[in-house]
């Protein structure tokens, strides 16, 4: 098992990793030729978020990379998030970072090497990582979900997730309602009074449905956890370029996150009354 | 005894007694004509701190009631907790009557307003540290250098490494023990800074290697980059003190000294010579043979009757082999075991910076013998290899019960548990292998 690399745009990785860093401590690294695979997941029943993000190899090692295994030159780890992060903070200044698997005292471990043009310092970091085999990375796929019928582009994160914040006081249910009339309503509802948001005016993204729109519902809602989607509604700091929510009924919500060209998938689970 | 601290470096001093109060919690105050100190040792005395005060950096310093040549021990927080509005600090003075056993703190703020504090304190002497600024390595360096270079080690770090080689300066993450469970592993850093980057780099090209506490180093460093003054580091081998110089101007200067892990790869040799002895006496060894793995400034010179009597004071005092510190006026419970900390002692004796008042080059010689004269029974326990450790079974379920751990423990003694690492698994290897022999009820129970 190889694998070496040049690492370009550690500060927007640096950037994906606080923010997967808000969901939970550890993910897995999943690296396959084509592209590097982050799964954050909780692996908690009760909690329930599943978060998935693609980043494109050539953008972030460009083509300066080998990785070698028997499974078809795949290899994924465990790794804590607050050591990567430490160590991306501390590659921050530097311009020169190369990765490579390597073993010490027969633990394997993720070796940066960091160098900076500015200074003379040379950093060498070992990240401890827990290898994985293949059939326990087969246990943390995406979720299979028929197409979306319900699905809207969000208006800006940043305004949703400042009214969601004040609704946090009065309850800790979330009513997310999607209207295909490009509607979104959010509620919350206590024995005191509700609040309700609407926006109008949303846009939805092009997906290819094989169903005819007449069999789709017009509208959707969903009851989450409203501290569980302020969680996911961190990535407003990713400055993410588009943001589409689906309501999969009875299933599950799910967010789609493009920020350049990294795709992020959020699943949050629903509540059922 | 009255002071005032000069106004234009409240500042700095309320920093220092910060810094302080964050490494010992005891601050120790002791006024001579010429100059005021303030000590402090942390809990597991393994950093001592001497902050060194003269006229010029105070106001105004004068004797009152024979203050002089007395040490006063108070509480570190509570003497930082009155600098916490320090913008509107003007002028701070200090009194410390022994009348009424308190010290005084007096500031003048803006607007007028007078504040006083009074801090309970106690007569007490504190431990002193024996250090030497003639040493094979002598760096100095903008604390910035090495405080920016902390930041990349894991917060949670226990230990850090020194290494001086020829044309660079290495920080390592240390840990000394790769068996531990993978769920511990941590993050390991590793930095080269070449040579270059420090103001005067002189060193033999021994290659050498200190290990010591992150924290408290972490605590120093980020001190010294905040006073914006460059330090000199003093190093001599694994075992010795490592020193660090900083001083802001003549009359404000500060010792830091820091116990540093003793490596098993620099115990001198003519220890083998005594294998016998330390089979016969298995039981006394498991319980000391950490203590000479650990924190230990004694001068590993190849003297033998020197090194038989530093392995006698390190099995009798368990409470201070971790560092060369030691009382200056010894209570007389405690006598033998402060006064027999210093094996390597006469080496140091004309370099050393602080003297404790008596006449000390004796000791060493006298108190060998006055041990064996005491105590018949008392072995002289020598460090052990651990490849030749060969284990004993019989004497050892009462040895592990009584392993001085929980005190060690109690002292908070990190580094040194983890020193002790290798030679408790040896012991609860021969335990395992014991009970298995003579009692299979474990095993049984398992089964069912």
């Amino acid at each position: 098992m190889k694998f070496r690399a040049k690492l370009y745009k550690s500060k927007i990785l640096l950037k994906l990793v606080q923010n997967m860093m808000k969901i939970h401590t550890e993910c897995v690294m999943h690296i396959t030729p084509k592209k590097i695979r982050f799964i954050v997941n909780s692996g908690d029943i009760e909690d329930g978020i599943q978060v998935f993000y693609d980043l494109p190899s050539e953008s972030f090692f460009e083509n300066e990379f080998s990785i070698q295994s028997i499974a078809n030159n795949e290899i994924q780890f465990q790794i804590q998030l607050e050591n990567l992060r430490r160590v991306l903070l501390s590659a921050i200044n530097s311009n020169d970072i190369t990765i490579r698997l390597t073993k010490k005292q027969s633990e394997p471990y993720l070796h940066f090497v960091i160098k900076s043009s500015s200074s003379t310092v040379v950093l060498y970091q070992d990240i401890p990582i827990i290898l994985l085999t293949t059939q326990q990375l087969a246990m943390m796929t995406e979720p299979i979900l028929p197409d979306p019928q319900v699905y809207i582009q969000m208006p800006d994160i940043k305004t949703i997730q400042n009214v969601i914040d004040k609704m946090k006081n009065l309850s800790e249910q979330l009513v997310i309602t999607i209207s295909m009339k490009s509607q979104l309503t959010l509620q919350v509802e206590s024995p005191a009074g509700s609040i309700t948001t609407h926006y109008t005016g949303l846009s939805h993204p092009l997906i290819d449905t094989n169903k005819g729109k007449d069999q789709a519902p017009d509208s959707s809602s969903a009851i989450v956890d409203i501290k569980k989607i302020l969680k996911v509604l961190h990535i407003h700091q990713l400055k993410p370029e588009e943001v589409v929510c689906c309501i999969f009924e009875g299933k599950c919500l799910l967010f789609h996150v493009i920020i350049q060209d990294v795709s992020a998938t959020y699943y949050l689970p629903i509540i059922i009354k | 005894m009255q002071l005032i601290i000069a106004p234009r470096y409240i500042k700095q001093f309320a920093k220092t007694l910060q810094c302080l109060s964050k490494i010992g919690e005891d601050l120790y105050i002791q006024a001579t004509e010429e100059s005021i100190k303030f000590i402090t040792v942390n809990s597991a005395k393994s950093t001592y701190v001497e902050v060194n005060m003269q006229y010029g950096f105070l106001e105004a310093y004068h004797e009152v009631e024979q203050s002089f040549g007395m040490q006063y021990k108070l509480r570190a927080k509570q003497c930082y907790q009155m600098f916490s509005s320090i913008k509107n600090v003007e002028k701070c003075a200090i009194n410390i009557s022994s009348d009424n056993n308190k010290v005084n703190f007096h500031m003048l703020c803006k607007n007028n307003i007078q504040k006083h504090y009074g801090v309970n304190c106690e007569l007490a002497t504190c431990s002193n540290a024996l250090y030497s600024k003639n040493t094979p390595h002598r760096l100095s360096v903008k604390p910035k250098v090495l405080n920016d270079c902390l930041s990349f080690f894991s917060g949670t770090l226990e230990e850090i490494s020194f290494q001086i080689q020829k044309d660079r300066f290495i920080l390592r993450s240390y840990s000394d023990s790769p068996k531990k469970s993978s769920n511990i592993k941590s993050l390991q850093t590793e930095v080269n800074i070449d040579y270059a980057d420090f103001d005067q780099y002189l060193t033999d090209g021994s290659n050498t290697e200190i290990s010591f506490s992150f924290k408290d180093l972490k605590t120093i460093m980020a001190y010294c980059d905040s006073m914006n003054s460059g330090i000199d580091m003093y190093i001599s081998q694994s075992g010795d003190p490592f020193h660090i110089h900083f001083k802001l101007t003549q009359n404000f200067e500060i010792d830091f000294v820091i116990a540093t892990i003793l490596m098993p790869s620099s115990q001198p040799s003519s220890q083998s010579s005594t294998n016998q002895q330390q089979q016969q006496q298995q039981q006394q060894q498991s319980s000391s043979s950490y203590q000479n793995k650990s924190y230990s400034y004694n001068n590993n010179n190849n003297n033998n009757s020197n090194q038989q009597y530093t392995n006698t004071s390190q099995n009798r005092t368990p409470n201070s082999y971790n560092s060369n510190i030691h009382h200056q006026h010894q209570h007389s419970t405690s006598q033998l075991s402060n006064n027999d900390n210093f094996g390597g002692f006469d080496n140091f004796d004309d370099q050393m910076d602080i003297q404790p008042p008596q006449p000390q080059a004796q000791q060493p010689i006298q108190q060998p013998i006055q041990n064996v004269h005491r105590n018949p029974s008392q072995q002289q326990i020598q460090p052990i290899n651990p490849l030749q450790h060969t284990p004993q079974p019989s004497p050892n379920v009462s040895q592990i019960t009584n392993k001085p751990m929980t005190f060690l423990e109690r002292m908070g003694h990190r580094p040194l548990d983890e020193d002790d690492d290798d030679e408790l698994s040896d012991s609860h290897n021969v335990d395992s292998m014991d009970e298995d022999g003579s009692d299979n009820a474990p095993s049984s129970f398992q089964g069912q």
